[in-house]
């Protein structure tokens, strides 16, 4: 307290107008100038004030800030001056002088400590060449944005032409605000003018664009897309603003936002108008297919029926008036012997010849068409043991024939034996009948490779036939011999073509006259499983 | 009736008349008798219809059956024989034209003894007749020797 009393207090010292004798141009030329001083001192730390407050961006800011406290601080020593030209407070301009001091101190030391980090600000050149520098990499990035923008143009161009090609297009759709962007393509998809559908709300659109019959189909797998968050696929008809029907297929995804709820829809939709009638056109092709099919096995089936009430028939009708022929022909020559001449009993003869002709002839057809008849049974046997078994029973027969047996032992196959049977019947006995004329003779059975599938064989030295015919060789009835030269029906070929055609294999001869026969046959592997 | 009646059930006379010439050359001595539809079998084998009123008929030693008759087929005739007591032991041989197969199995099935296809070829049909009435008139021996209509007196 005494302290500051103190300060206020002149002491007792003259001021310093006493020292210039109180000479008022001196005094004056004092007072204007330190005022001056102090005035100019004040105003350029305003300056720096304002400039530090303007410019906050400048680094070391704070250091404008200093200079004009220190500034002010210098200043106000001035104004003491003129204060104590009239007062002699040196008390108080000794304090005032002595925080100035304290102020400048640390200003110079703030100043030479912030030195280093201010000489590390880059000069004018350094800026015009960084400025420089920056520039090039502008024009740098420049061109590439042009160059990946026209990269960018032309894969938008690509995909456009792709979406074209491939009828289709792609579209994207918002959410939480319902609004889609379609390519131009969709939009040409759906007949609709290109830039339609753009951040567009289709709501109202849509249910107009799409089959009133499909609409509920389609949002109801939008809405369970949506509830699962998962894909989308569907199919649906639109009906263009012309009016044309087309088919959309659809397919997208749902993207979910940072917390797993539905953010977006993204997907292509295609024309597939073109697939939906070939489909269509497949499935009723198929139909009527199927409906054929059906239609022919009932034929078939009727067929088969008549065919089997016409054997039965044939079997017990047709052969009782044969017998009757026979027996009284028999009878007429047994019983009224006495009254025929030779040429009556020769005639009578031929009658009977003829009667058991025709009964074979019976029995003949009645095998043929059991053979076509019968159910398909699947065994897999040894197909040479019948052959040696058939081959045993010929030999049997006529044991006096000299005929050399080549057969190829082992040789399994899968089908119906019965009928299979029937077929190495009527082969060999073809065979043996067709080799009766020489003395010696050779008959075979194997299995050979043809043009790379296997084939079986029949193959004797006998009569052979002339392969002009050959075609005619597996029908009914049909003959290359007559039946002086060689007995027969002509029906055994026929039954055993249709025994192998049965088991879905082929049959064909080659040969030559006095050269022989061999009969080719297949059985596929497969047809067991057939039935 | 020491040795047996042969019942020929034929519709076609020209089939009968071979039949009986046929069985005639084997040398067969026996009575052949003769009925013509099916119905006509049933009723002379068991005594109904035109047969009601003639005494019981001797039981034949063996029927030789067609397949093919007229009102009640053979098939049907032989399921009325092998249903009645009387009758059911009587052996049956089926002469047939037909060799299908749906035949021999239903004629087995309904107890049919024997089954014959007649040939075409008389000759061969002559060698069939002979055995036939050899094996059945003579080698073989009947269940029953005794008319089952030779009731004991009660």
């Amino acid at each position: 307290m005494h302290f500051f009393q103190h300060l206020w207090d002149s002491g007792g010292f003259q001021p310093y107008g006493f020292c210039c004798n109180w000479n008022s141009g001196l005094l004056w030329l004092h007072v204007i100038s330190d005022t001056l001083i102090a005035l100019a001192y004040f105003a350029i730390a305003f300056i720096l004030f304002t400039f530090a407050r303007k410019r906050r961006d400048i680094p070391f800011n704070w250091l404008f800030l200093l200079f004009g406290v220190f500034i002010v601080a210098c200043g106000s020593t001035y104004l003491m001056e003129v204060w104590n030209l009239r007062h002699a407070q040196y008390w108080l301009a000794g304090a005032l002088e002595a925080a100035t001091a304290l102020i400048s101190v640390g200003a110079a030391f703030a100043a030479a400590r912030t030195i280093p980090a201010l000489l590390r600000i880059p000069n004018l050149s350094e800026w015009t060449q960084a400025n420089a520098n920056l520039e090039t990499l502008v024009a740098q990035r420049t061109q590439e944005l042009a160059t990946s923008n026209e990269a960018l143009r032309q894969n938008r161009e690509t995909l456009g032409l792709a979406q074209k090609a491939a009828r289709m297009g792609a579209w994207v759709r918002d959410v939480s605000t319902g609004r889609s962007t379609w390519t131009s393509e969709l939009e040409d998809l759906f007949g609709l003018e290109p830039g339609t559908i753009s951040f567009q709300d289709t709501s109202q659109m849509w249910p107009n664009l799409v089959h009133p019959d499909d609409l509920p189909a389609v949002d109801k797998a939008v809405a369970e897309a949506l509830q699962s968050v998962s894909a989308f696929s569907s199919e649906f008809r639109i009906i263009r603003p012309d009016g044309k029907l087309r088919w959309i297929s659809a397919r997208g995804n749902v993207i979910p936002d940072g917390a797993g709820r539905p953010n977006r829809m993204v997907g292509i939709s295609i024309d597939v108008t073109e697939q939906k009638l070939a489909e269509e056109q497949f499935r009723d092709l198929n139909a009527s297919l199927e409906f054929r099919v059906a239609e022919r096995t009932r034929d078939l089936s009727n067929a088969n029926k008549e065919l089997e009430s016409f054997s039965y028939s044939v079997s017990h009708d047709l052969r009782a008036p044969l017998r009757t022929i026979d027996g009284f022909s028999l009878a007429l020559l047994e019983d009224c012997a006495d009254k025929l001449d030779d040429l009556g009993k020769r005639h009578l003869q031929r009658i009977r010849a003829a009667t058991q002709r025709m009964g074979q002839l019976i029995d003949d057809l009645l095998n043929l068409s059991r053979v076509t008849r019968a159910q398909l049974s699947s065994h897999t046997f040894d197909l040479s043991a019948v052959v040696s078994s058939v081959a045993h029973e010929l030999q049997a027969s006529q044991p006096e024939r000299q005929v050399a047996w080549h057969i190829q032992p082992g040789l399994c196959v899968t089908g119906d034996p019965q009928l299979l049977r029937v077929a190495v019947e009527n082969l060999l006995n073809n065979a043996w009948k067709y080799t009766s004329r020489r003395p010696t003779a050779s008959i075979g059975f194997g299995k050979t490779d043809h043009n790379g599938f296997s084939a079986y064989f029949v193959k004797d030295d006998g009569a052979g036939f002339d392969p002009a015919h050959a075609d005619r060789l597996f029908g009914a009835f049909q003959r290359l011999h007559s039946t002086a030269e060689f007995p027969g029906t002509g029906v055994g070929l026929a039954t055993v073509q249709r025994v192998i055609h049965r088991h879905g294999g082929r049959i064909w001869a080659e040969s030559a006259v006095d050269h022989g026969a061999t009969f080719f046959f297949t059985i596929p592997e497969f047809a067991g499983a057939r039935k | 009736m020491k040795t047996g009646q042969i019942l020929l059930v034929e519709d076609n006379p020209d089939d009968e008349a071979l039949t009986v010439r046929a069985l005639k050359r084997s040398s067969i001595p026996n009575e052949i008798v003769v009925v013509r539809d099916g119905v006509e079998a049933v009723d002379y084998l068991l005594g109904e219809g035109a047969f009601t009123s003639s005494p019981p008929p001797a039981l034949p030693k063996v029927i030789l059956l067609d397949l093919n008759l007229p009102k009640l087929d053979g098939l049907g005739v032989l399921r009325r024989i092998r249903a009645d007591q009387r009758t059911r032991l009587i052996p049956v041989v089926i002469l047939s034209s037909s060799d299908e197969e749906q035949d021999r199995l239903q004629a087995y099935s309904l107890g049919a003894n024997s089954y014959v296809r007649k040939p075409v070829d008389f000759e061969e049909f002559l060698i069939a007749a002979a055995q036939l009435g050899r094996y059945w008139l003579l080698l073989n021996e009947s269940p029953s020797s005794r008319n089952p209509y030779d009731r004991p007196s009660l």
